[in-house]
C-alpha cells in the first residue's frame, strides 16, 4: 500500500490482533469447541494403528503413525482457516460494504483475526503436543535446529496457502451463491491429497506421484515430512521451490479476483 | 395421533419453504453424492494395504459406509435444521413463540423442520447396503430385516437424544453455534466398524456416544454377526439416552424461564 | 371479578459484567462477576375482563418482563400471578389456547412463505376447528384488510403489512387475553392508527382483555382508559389516565387565537404564556380557575378562537418519571437503570 509505512501497518496489525484476542477470549468456549472439531485426523490414526498391529505398513510403523498424526493434528489446528465463509457471509449480507469504508483493505481485518486465533491455539495446544510427544512411547522426530526452522517456515507456508486459496474461493461469492460449496469440494481433495486420510507415501503410486507436486501437499503433509526426517536435501529444495511457486501463483490470482470482484460489487452496488 | 398430524403439517410447511431455494436442491444432492464417493474411496486406501479392517472385509465395511450415509441423511434432514433453528430462536428471542404454543415445546422445537433434499442420503445409503449384500451374496432373513429396522429406529432415537442434549446446551452458551459440529467429529468415527477402535475409545463409542449402534451394529445384524446382548443393551441405552435428554431439556426450559428477563 | 391478578410480583435475574478491553476480557475469562438486576420489584395490580390497560414506563422499566411473566414465559422470583384462574408459568395447554403475545420487534411468521401458510400451522397447533378457523380468518381479513397480503411471501411485505399479518396469526385462536408488546413500533402514523383502531374494534367485538405497552402515547390515549405506570420495576401509578393528568399537571392549556392585536391588555395577566406565534398564544392556567379565566378572556379580548386542553400526555408521563427519580434520589438510592429488552 503506497503512502503507508511498514511501521504504520504493523501498528494497525497489532491493534487488530489485540481486538481479535479480546473477541476470542470473549467467545472462548465456542473457539475451543471449534478447535476440537479439528480432531478428525485422530480417527484416521486409530484406523491405521489397528492395521499396523500386524507389522509396519509401507515404511510406517505404529510409532511413525502416532508421530505423523500428532503433527497432522497440530498442523490442522495451526493452519485452520474459515475466511471463505466469512467472505461469503459478508458479501451476501452487505457487511463487506461497511468494511470497505475503513481505510484499510478488508483482507487485513480477516487475516489479523485469524492470526489472533493462531496465537490462542498456539498457547493452548503447543504444550499439549510437546507433552504427548514426550510421554507416548514410539514418538520420534528428526529434531535439529535446521529442521525446526524449516518446519516453522513450511507451516507458515501451509497456513498462507490455505488462507489465500480459501480467500480466493470466498471472493467468488461476488458472482455465485454457492462459493462455500466449492470450498467443501476443495476440502475433499485436500483431505485426500494433503495427507489427512493417509500419509502420501501410502496412497496408490500413481496418485502419490501427482500429489507430490500439487498444492494440497504443502498445506499439510510437507511440514510433517520435514519433522519425520523423511526428506533428502534435494526433496527439501524442490519442496520449498514448489512452495514459492504455488504461493506466488495463488497470491497473484487472489489479487486479480479481488480487483475484478470489487469492480462488479460496486457495479451492482450491494 | 394428533402429533403425527402436526408432523405432517410441519413437514408440508418446510417442504414449501425448501422449494423457495431451488439451487439448494442441486447442491445438496451433488454434495451428498460427492461425500459418499469420498467415503468409499478413502476406505479403499486402507484395503490397499490389508485384506480386512478391524476384521471386516471390504464389502462388509461398505455396509458400514452405507449406514453412515443413511444416518447422515437422518441427521441432516431431520435434526440439524431444527438445531440451527432453535439456536437462532434462542438468540433473537423468538423462542418465546415456541414456548407460548399449546403444544409440547420439545416436540415443536426439535421436529418442526425438515430438509427434504437430504433424504437422498438415506436412499443412497440403502443402495450401498443392498449393493454390498449382493457382493457378499447374502440374502437376509425376514427376522434379520426386522431386527435391522428395529436397530435403525433405536439408532435414530439415540442420535436424536444426543442432538437434543447439544441443542439444550445452547440455552446456556448462546454464542456456540458450532456445538453441533462437535458431534460431527465423533460421528465420523462411525465410518469404520467399531472393532477398529481399542480400549477406552471403543467403550466410549459403544456406551456413551453410541456410534456403534448407529453403523456397526445394524450392519452386524444383516451380516449375522449380532449377539443378543447387543439388542438388549441397545434398547436400554436408547431409552436411557432419551430419558436423560428429555430431563435435561425440561431443566433448561425451567432455567430459561427463571434466569432470563 | 378480576381476570388478571398480580400480587407482589418480583422478578430478579443475574447478569455477568465485563470490564472493557483486553484485560477486562482476560479477567472475565478467569472469573465472572455477576450482579442482580431487579427487573420487576414488588408489583401488584389486577385487571377485569374486557379492560384495555396501557402499560407505561421507560426502557428497562420492567414492562416486557411483566408481560412475559403473565404469558407464562418467565417464572416469577416471588409473588403470585393468576390469569384466567391459571398460574401462567405452568404453561397448561388450556391456558395457552386462551392467550396471545404479540411482540412488535419479533416475528413468528416465516420469512420465506406467505402468511397463510403460518396461519395453517397455527390452526393445527391450536386445534382450531375448520369452520371456526374460516370465520375467524374472514373476520380478521376484513378488519385488517388482509386479502391482498395473505398469499404474498412475508419478506415481500412492508413492515406495516407484516405487523397486520402478525396480529392475525396471533389472534386466529380467538384468545381472551391479549398481551401486546409495542405492537406499533416502527410503523408510520397511518399504519399506527389502523392497528390501534383494529385493537379497539377487536376488544369491542370479543370483549377481550388487552394489556398494551407502547412508546407512542397516542396508542395509549386512544385505547386505554386505565394506565399502569412502572419504573425500575416498581408501580408508580395505576388508574384513570385523565386523573393522572389532573394529579401530575396542576394546569390546563388554553390556546387562543386573536382576531386583532391587543390594546392595553396583557396576556400575562391571565396566565403563564408558554408559546407565542403571531396571533396565537398558548397559556398555562391553574386547573381550578380554567373556566373562569377563559370566560374573562372571552369577554375582555378580541378572540377569534379558543380551546382548552389537557397538557400533552408525554409531558405528564415525563413528569411522573422525574418525580420518581427525585424521590429515589432523596431516598439515597443509586440510579441503576439497566436496559432490558
Amino acid at each position: 500500500m503506497p503512502g503507508i509505512s511498514r511501521f504504520d501497518m504493523l501498528k494497525k496489525y497489532l491493534a487488530l490482533i489485540r481486538r481479535g484476542l479480546g473477541l476470542i477470549l470473549e467467545y472462548r468456549v465456542g473457539m475451543i469447541i471449534w478447535m476440537l472439531t479439528g480432531a478428525f485426523p485422530l480417527i484416521m490414526l486409530a484406523v491405521w494403528l489397528s492395521l499396523a498391529q500386524d507389522g509396519p505398513i509401507g515404511s510406517y510403523s505404529a510409532g511413525d503413525f502416532v508421530s505423523y498424526y500428532l503433527l497432522a493434528l497440530y498442523l490442522r489446528m495451526m493452519t485452520a482457516v474459515w475466511v471463505a465463509w466469512e467472505l461469503d457471509n459478508d458479501i451476501r449480507h452487505g457487511e463487506l460494504s461497511i468494511k470497505l469504508l475503513h481505510p484499510l483493505n478488508p483482507i487485513h481485518e480477516y487475516i489479523s483475526f485469524n492470526l489472533a486465533d493462531k496465537i490462542f491455539r498456539f498457547v493452548l495446544t503447543t504444550p499439549l503436543v510437546v507433552l504427548v510427544a514426550l510421554l507416548v512411547p514410539g514418538v520420534h522426530y528428526a529434531l535439529n535446529p535446521l529442521n525446526l526452522v524449516l518446519f516453522v517456515l513450511a507451516t507458515a507456508v501451509a497456513w498462507y496457502l490455505r488462507y489465500v486459496t480459501q480467500y480466493t474461493v470466498g471472493l467468488l461469492a461476488f458472482w455465485i451463491s454457492q462459493a462455500t460449496t466449492l470450498q467443501d469440494i476443495i476440502w475433499m481433495f485436500f483431505l485426500f491429497l494433503g495427507g489427512t486420510i493417509a500419509p502420501l507415501e501410502l496412497l496408490p503410486d500413481a496418485v502419490r506421484a501427482v500429489a507430490t507436486y500439487l498444492p494440497f501437499r504443502f498445506m499439510m503433509s510437507f511440514p510433517i515430512e520435514i519433522m519425520l526426517g523423511r526428506l533428502s536435501n534435494t526433496d527439501l529444495l524442490i519442496g520449498f521451490a514448489l512452495c514459492a511457486g504455488w504461493l506466488a501463483l495463488f497470491h497473484l490470482i487472489s489479487i486479480f479476483v479481488w480487483r475484478r470482484g470489487l469492480r462488479s460489487f460496486s457495479a451492482y452496488g450491494a | 395421533m394428533r402429533y403425527f398430524n402436526l408432523l405432517g403439517i410441519f413437514y408440508r410447511f418446510s417442504f414449501l419453504k425448501e422449494l423457495e431455494y431451488r439451487v439448494n436442491f442441486l447442491t445438496n444432492v451433488v454434495m451428498s453424492f460427492f461425500w459418499m464417493a469420498w467415503g468409499i474411496l478413502s476406505a479403499t486406501i486402507f484395503f490397499q494395504h490389508r485384506a480386512t479392517v478391524g476384521d471386516w472385509t471390504y464389502n462388509e465395511v461398505l455396509m458400514v459406509i452405507g449406514l453412515f450415509s443413511l444416518f447422515t441423511g437422518v441427521i441432516e434432514a431431520f435434526f440439524r435444521p431444527n438445531v440451527s433453528n432453535i439456536i437462532e430462536q434462542i438468540r433473537d428471542g423468538t423462542f418465546d413463540f415456541v414456548l407460548i404454543k399449546p403444544v409440547n415445546a420439545q416436540f415443536l422445537a426439535s421436529l418442526r423442520l425438515i430438509v427434504v433434499w437430504r433424504l437422498f442420503d438415506i436412499f443412497a445409503g440403502l443402495a450401498i447396503i443392498v449393493y454390498a449384500l449382493k457382493q457378499l451374496s447374502l440374502v437376509p432373513t425376514l427376522a434379520q430385516v426386522f431386527t435391522f429396522a428395529a436397530m435403525l429406529a433405536l439408532g435414530a432415537v439415540m442420535v436424536y437424544s444426543l442432538w437434543l442434549v447439544m441443542v439444550t446446551l445452547a440455552f446456556w452458551f448462546i454464542k456456540i453455534d458450532n456445538l453441533a459440529e462437535l458431534f460431527g467429529v465423533v460421528y465420523d468415527a462411525g465410518r469404520f466398524p467399531i472393532s477398529v477402535y481399542r480400549g477406552w475409545l471403543r467403550a466410549l463409542l459403544t456406551f456413551v456416544i453410541p456410534i456403534a449402534f448407529i453403523t456397526t451394529i445394524p450392519a452386524a445384524v444383516l451380516l449375522g454377526r449380532l449377539e443378543n446382548v447387543d439388542l438388549a443393551w441397545g434398547v436400554t441405552l436408547a431409552a436411557l439416552l432419551f430419558l436423560i435428554s428429555n430431563r435435561f431439556w425440561n431443566f433448561a426450559i425451567r432455567n430459561y424461564s427463571s434466569a432470563s428477563s | 371479578m378480576s381476570q388478571i391478578s398480580v400480587e407482589h410480583l418480583k422478578k430478579y435475574y443475574q447478569v455477568h459484567q465485563k470490564e472493557p478491553g483486553f484485560t477486562g476480557s482476560l479477567k472475565s475469562f478467569v472469573r465472572r462477576k455477576y450482579t442482580d438486576v431487579k427487573a420487576v420489584d414488588d408489583l401488584s395490580f389486577s385487571i377485569v375482563a374486557g379492560e384495555i390497560v396501557g402499560f407505561l414506563g421507560p426502557n428497562g422499566a420492567g414492562k416486557t418482563t411483566t408481560l412475559k411473566v403473565l404469558s407464562g414465559l418467565l417464572y416469577p422470583t416471588s409473588g403470585a400471578v393468576r390469569v384466567l384462574n391459571f398460574i401462567p408459568q405452568e404453561r397448561r395447554a388450556e391456558y395457552l389456547k386462551q392467550i396471545t403475545l404479540v411482540m412488535g420487534q419479533k416475528q413468528q411468521l416465516s420469512w420465506d412463505l406467505p402468511a397463510l401458510e403460518t396461519f395453517l400451522v397455527n390452526q393445527a397447533i391450536y386445534e382450531i376447528p375448520h369452520t371456526q378457523f374460516k370465520s375467524t380468518l374472514d373476520e380478521l381479513t376484513q378488519l385488517l384488510e388482509l386479502a391482498p397480503l395473505l398469499k404474498k411471501q412475508v419478506r415481500k411485505l412492508s413492515l406495516g403489512e407484516r405487523m397486520k399479518c402478525e396480529l392475525a396469526a396471533a389472534l386466529l385462536h380467538r384468545p381472551k387475553v391479549l398481551f401486546l408488546d409495542e405492537p406499533t413500533i416502527g410503523l408510520d402514523v397511518t399504519m399506527q392508527t389502523k392497528i390501534r383502531q383494529f385493537i379497539g374494534e377487536y376488544n369491542r367485538l370479543h370483549g377481550a382483555t388487552v394489556i398494551l405497552t407502547s412508546h407512542y402515547m397516542a396508542d395509549v390515549t386512544a385505547l386505554c382508559k386505565r394506565v399502569i405506570v412502572i419504573d425500575h420495576g416498581k408501580l408508580l401509578y395505576d388508574g384513570d389516565l385523565a386523573a393522572l393528568s389532573a394529579r401530575i399537571a396542576p394546569h390546563k392549556l388554553i390556546k387562543v387565537e386573536l382576531s386583532s392585536p391587543l390594546d392595553g391588555h396583557r396576556l400575562e395577566d391571565y396566565g403563564e404564556v408558554i408559546r407565542a406565534r403571531g396571533q396565537r398564544f398558548d397559556l398555562l392556567i391553574p386547573r381550578a380557575q380554567t373556566s373562569e379565566v377563559a370566560a374573562r378572556m372571552l369577554s375582555e379580548l378580541p378572540i377569534a378562537d379558543v380551546t382548552i386542553e389537557e397538557p400533552p400526555i408525554e409531558q405528564v408521563i415525563t413528569r411522573v418519571f422525574e418525580e420518581a427519580a427525585e424521590a429515589r434520589r432523596d431516598a439515597g438510592i443509586k440510579d441503576d437503570a439497566d436496559d432490558e429488552d
